[in-house]
């Protein structure tokens, strides 16, 4: 009798071994992101060091001794997976403030060796098994049937990473997650187990569910690991939202608001509020309506309000802030301020009230989506909204003694960007870098107008600004910025760029050997491997950089859709199964020339990205057209790279366990150095268009070798 | 030997698909139109441009040397630097058995402040501060302010050339009255600070001090020569702590802060009070009371406020009640002066009579409003007010 199905055994293990990586995977990044610093680096990183790991282990599977195979040690992989997330989650927290000084950001080569270390006992294994798997379904079956396993596992990752991101972690917080997890994949494990080691798999499991979910749900580690994070400070609140953790603590009457461990702000902050509000407030002869672009939670609303304004809209993206904000402090009590629960972008494109001042008050553009609201086209459309002799201001870097290399590049794209829209664009350096703009004339006399205006403020006034000292480091300030005259883009986001290397700088790092490093590796792996492996890794590089691009697009079309992350990544999911499945059970025997043709399939897809992209930008037809788009763009590119994977099997000589780990783990270093690589280096420096063009290059080159391999398969 | 002729075919074939393979992958990464210059030319950075000649050089003081090896004594660290190797503090260089400060003349930073942002409460308030640093320090402090240009050596800043002679015209034509030495770390510019001091002086242009004071006996006790007044930053009052904090020690400092007394050098002193690090009252009141033992109980000291920066930018800025307790232990513990810093409009910006109470001068940011204090004395109870007043 044939079964061309894995049996029950098999495939709920497969299943359950793709549910719970994207899972503990969508959860420890979050973690990760929350104790570190949380820019795409650190994301790239930790992503990238999972995808290695992963790979690492899947490859190390071909050397396993025969003792390995056999159902005993999947049991066993299986149960360690099901453990381990929940202790690194702990092993984190704690650990942050004991190996690091605490309140310190933590650095570019400390994120590196501490996201390899916690997360290589739980990677490592994950990829080890997927390779025993393969070799166990093809054994029983004595037939190559990666690409089904393959299929399996990228199913469990759909449903995994649905259910994490659209409902989990809506609802809790991420220890409960892990802890749920816990229990389930302990579960599953146990009825797998129950078959084949009877009453001591009921021990074992047994006495490991009681101790790890009453005991850590009973103890409140959870709590005191958190406030362990803030140490010195009373968390009295927090919360995981999809937007990130929010902590309140209080320290002496002073409110600390943090997200992710960076403060956002703290009550009692009077330099930080006054300078972002009356630097461009006293600038208008008479301003009746503002919009503040976040920052209004900090209080800045109730300096406003020392102007005789209509109203002031406050645009702010996260609802659970608001709500926090509501309950603790009074910046949005007063009748004129309403709040929009929105993200920026999309309400000054929908929205038709104008303001005589727009004050942008969020975080320096550190992160691909918050350059989105330094972008010349996100400025364009402020001014839209803005009255005759309106005035914008934004805040960014802290104002220092001397403009250092990197942030004098940041500041001169900046000031470039915003020169671009307004005639008038003046410098202030107050606590940070004031940027106020206008089609008026603009002032730098700033104690004397508010003297004159009769404003009351405690520290924006001539006794703590001198009018005089302010003008001539403003001069300097602005004598400094480079002529050369980069702007920051939607699709090429050079400030974010810039900013990310300004950061890097803290550390002395150079990024550039970040660069070489690739084209090395890249280098030397097409020269090392099989034609096949090549085209597995390009695939794999193709498809993560193709779906990061994807994302930033979406992100800049749309606005900011944290729930759609998940989507995308489940659709991919979806995408790369259905491809090997319909590789599997359509193509027959697998031929180099199908694999050639597959992989100038994806170039053509990455080179014409842009152009849709643009497209899309330019005709408008709606969110709904476009998410389907960029859904469908995904899905397809996935069912390709699935397509390619399920062909690559059969062509790749050895031992299915040896092609297996190899096939895998190439993939997912190829994804891994895809999605890091455009995240940070290639799309912010070379924008949307000259990256897909890359990444179709690099296709071709793949393509071309298997042409010239193919005449010696055939 | 002779080679298997197919063999030989098979592996120039092999051969040439590898080398295809690599200009395949090189012609990739150059697709992108000018990717080298654009990674080297928006790379950059680092190329000063003001004064882009390398940075002036000047044979330091305090050194020995043993052979072409050199042992820096300015400083507690004591490098020991082979030709060619720069001491921690990113300025001192061994170039051939000598040691040469770097970045004499060339300031990265210059500017006009007002004198009470250094922060000097009780020397010539109100008047402006010429100031000007060097790049470099000799501490690695978490919360550094200004790590642009202290945690960089004098040849990766953008400086200006402005010689001794020139320093000193340049404060006297902007009205200032006295040249601060402030930012980066000043006694790591140590030879540029003595001379300008030397010629300041002659021009009756005061010399002050802002800095960790974290310099040998030696060069200290040389250097209060030149010096009217000095802020010393007392980071905190635990070895263990400047260690972590600023890989330095305490020991050291404290040095510093008798022997600028000792020299009758004007001295304040700064507390930042970092939350989690150094705001341990108990801790201040160690330290309030090392200073009133050690006859600086008149001298003014600042508690600072700290605001998140630099590498410690995942704190919160402490709470200004923190700040109002450390004042009330260092006035319990005889500390006659002390005020709190970076904390607009705080009504301990005021200066107080220490033996009457009454409000003597009324500060308001940089500027005075009332000032009661009159040839050096309480206008009230007429008890000398210490510092430096005209």
């Amino acid at each position: 009798m044939m079964y061309r199905r894995p049996h029950s055994f098999l495939t709920i293990g497969i299943l359950l071994l793709g549910f719970t990586s994207i899972v503990t995977q969508t959860v420890l990044l979050r973690e990760f992101l929350t104790v570190f610093s949380g820019n795409e680096l650190v994301i790239g990183i930790v992503l990238a060091n999972w995808m290695i790991l992963t790979g690492a282990g899947a490859y190390l599977g071909q050397f396993a001794k025969e003792r390995f195979f056999g159902s005993n040690w999947i049991l066993i992989l299986l149960t360690m997976m099901a453990v381990l997330p929940v202790i690194i989650l702990l092993l984190l927290q704690f650990l942050r403030n004991l190996v690091f000084p605490p309140g310190s950001m933590v650095g570019i080569a400390e994120s590196m060796y501490t996201s390899v270390i916690l997360l290589a006992p739980y990677c490592l294994p994950s990829g080890f098994l997927f390779t025993l798997f393969c070799r166990a379904v093809s054994q029983e079956y004595r037939s190559n049937l990666i690409s089904r396993v393959y299929s399996i596992e990228a199913i469990g990752s759909v449903a995994g990473g649905l259910l994490v991101t659209l409902v989990a972690t809506r609802f809790m917080s991420t220890f409960q997650i892990l802890l749920v997890l816990c229990a389930v994949s302990l579960s599953v494990t146990f009825f797998l187990a129950l078959a084949r080691w009877g009453k001591v798999a009921l021990m074992l499991y047994g006495s490991l569910v009681v101790v790890l979910i009453v005991g850590l749900s009973a103890s409140g580690i959870e709590d005191a690991a958190r406030r362990f994070l803030f140490r010195g400070q009373d968390v009295i609140e927090r919360r995981d939202t999809p937007f990130g953790n929010l902590t309140i603590t209080k320290q002496e009457g002073q409110l600390n608001f943090f997200e992710n461990s960076v403060p956002l702000f703290s009550t009692q902050d009077v330099i930080a509020n006054e300078e972002a509000v009356h630097f461009p407030m006293i600038q208008h002869p008479d301003p009746r309506t503002v919009l503040l672009i976040g920052g209004g939670m900090s209080g800045t609303t109730l300096e406003v309000l020392k102007y005789p304004v209509k109203f002031i809209d406050c645009v702010e993206i996260n609802p659970w802030l608001v709500d926090m904000v509501r309950r603790n402090t009074q910046a949005l009590s007063d009748d004129r301020v309403k709040v929009i629960v929105q993200d920026a972008r999309t309400y000054v494109r929908k929205n038709y009230s104008t303001y005589d001042v727009v004050i942008i008050n969020t975080p320096d553009p550190n992160t691909a989506q918050i350059n989105r609201y330094y972008t010349v086209e996100f400025l364009r459309q402020v001014k839209a909204r803005m009255n005759p002799g309106g005035v914008l201001s934004m805040g960014v870097l802290p104002a220092t003694e001397y403009l250092g290399p990197e942030a004098r590049r940041v500041t001169s794209i900046l000031y470039a960007t915003l020169k671009s829209v307004f005639p008038n664009v003046l410098i202030l350096p107050g606590m940070r870098n004031y940027y106020v703009a206008s089609d008026s004339a603009l002032s730098v006399n700033i104690g004397a107008l508010i003297t004159a205006r009769g404003i009351q403020n405690t520290y924006v006034n001539r006794f703590y600004l001198d009018d005089t000292i302010l003008a001539q480091r403003s001069s300097i300030l602005m004598a400094r910025m480079l002529p050369e005259r980069g702007i920051n883009e939607d699709f090429s986001p050079l400030a974010y760029y810039r900013q990310l290397l300004y950061w890097l700088s803290y550390f002395r790092f150079q990024p550039y050997a970040i660069g070489i490093a690739f084209l090395v590796m890249l280098g030397v792996l097409a020269y090392r491997l099989t034609a096949v492996s090549f085209g597995i890794f390009t695939a794999g590089f193709a498809a993560s950089s193709i779906e990061f691009l994807l994302l930033f697009s979406f992100q800049v079309l749309l606005g900011y859709l944290y729930q759609f992350i998940g989507l995308l990544i489940a659709v991919f999911m979806a995408g790369l199964a259905a491809g090997a499945w319909f590789a599997y059970r359509k193509f027959g025997v697998a031929t180099v020339r199908r694999f050639v043709v597959i992989q100038v399939l994806i170039a053509v897809l990455a080179m014409l990205l842009p152009w849709l992209m643009a497209w899309m930008r330019d005709v408008n037809l709606g969110p709904w057209f476009m998410q389907t788009m960029i859904l469908a763009l995904a899905a397809l590119t996935a069912a390709l790279v699935g397509m390619q994977f399920a062909q690559a099997t059969p062509l790749l000589k050895g031992s299915v366990i040896h092609v297996a780990s190899e096939l895998y783990g190439f993939d997912l270093i190829g994804s891994a150095l895809g999605a890091f690589l455009t995240a940070i280096f290639l799309l912010p420096l070379f924008g949307l268009a000259n990256v897909s063009y890359m990444v179709a290059g690099l296709c071709l080159v793949s393509a071309v070798i298997g042409i010239f391999r193919s005449k010696k398969l055939a | 030997m002779k080679e298997n002729p197919v063999l030989t075919g098979a592996r120039r074939r092999k051969f040439l698909e590898r080398c295809l393979r690599g200009t395949g992958a090189a012609l990739c990464a150059l697709a992108v139109p000018g990717f080298a210059s654009r990674v080297a030319g928006r790379a950059g950075g680092g190329t000063p441009e003001v004064g882009s000649s390398e940075p002036r050089k000047k044979e330091a003081l305090f050194y020995r040397s043993e052979g072409s090896q050199v042992t820096c004594q300015k400083c507690p660290n004591g490098c020991i630097l082979e030709p060619g190797e720069t001491g921690i503090c990113r300025n001192r260089v061994n170039e051939g058995g000598k040691l040469f400060a770097s970045g004499y003349g060339n300031p990265c930073a210059v500017h006009i402040d007002p004198i009470e942002k250094k922060p000097f409460f009780h020397f010539l308030p109100t008047t402006k501060a010429f100031s000007l640093a060097v790049a470099g320090c000799n501490l690695r402090c978490l919360n550094c302010q200004n790590w642009e240009i202290s945690q960089v050596t004098p040849a990766e800043t953008a400086n200006y050339d402005l010689m001794p002679e020139r320093a000193v015209e340049e404060c006297i034509a902007s009205g200032a009255k006295s040249i601060a030495y402030t930012y980066s770390e000043p006694t790591t510019f140590y030879e540029y600070v003595l001379d300008t001091g030397a010629l300041a002086r002659k021009r009756k242009i005061r010399n002050l001090l802002k800095s960790n004071g974290y310099i040998n006996e030696g060069p200290l006790r040389k250097l209060c020569s030149v010096l009217d007044a000095a802020n010393i930053d007392l980071k905190s009052f635990e070895d263990s702590i400047y260690r972590k904090l600023s890989s330095a020690t305490l020991e050291p400092v404290l040095r510093t802060l008798k022997v600028l007394h000792e020299e009758g050098v004007w001295l304040e002193i700064t507390n930042l009070v970092i939350p989690g690090w150094t705001d341990d009252l108990e801790m201040i009141r160690r330290m309030c009371g090392w200073l009133v033992a050690n006859g600086l109980s008149e001298t003014p000291l600042h508690f600072s406020r700290f605001s998140p920066l630099y590498k410690l930018s995942h704190l919160p800025p402490t709470p200004v009640s923190t700040l109002e307790k450390a004042r009330g232990i260092a006035m319990k513990a005889g500390v006659k002066y002390v005020y709190i810093g970076n904390v607009p409009g705080h009504e301990s910006e005021h200066t107080f009579c220490a033996s009457c109470g009454k409000r003597i001068v009324e500060r308001l940011g940089f500027t005075v409003g009332e000032n009661r204090i009159v040839k050096g004395k309480c206008g009230y109870c007429g008890v000398k007010v210490p510092g430096v007043w005209a």
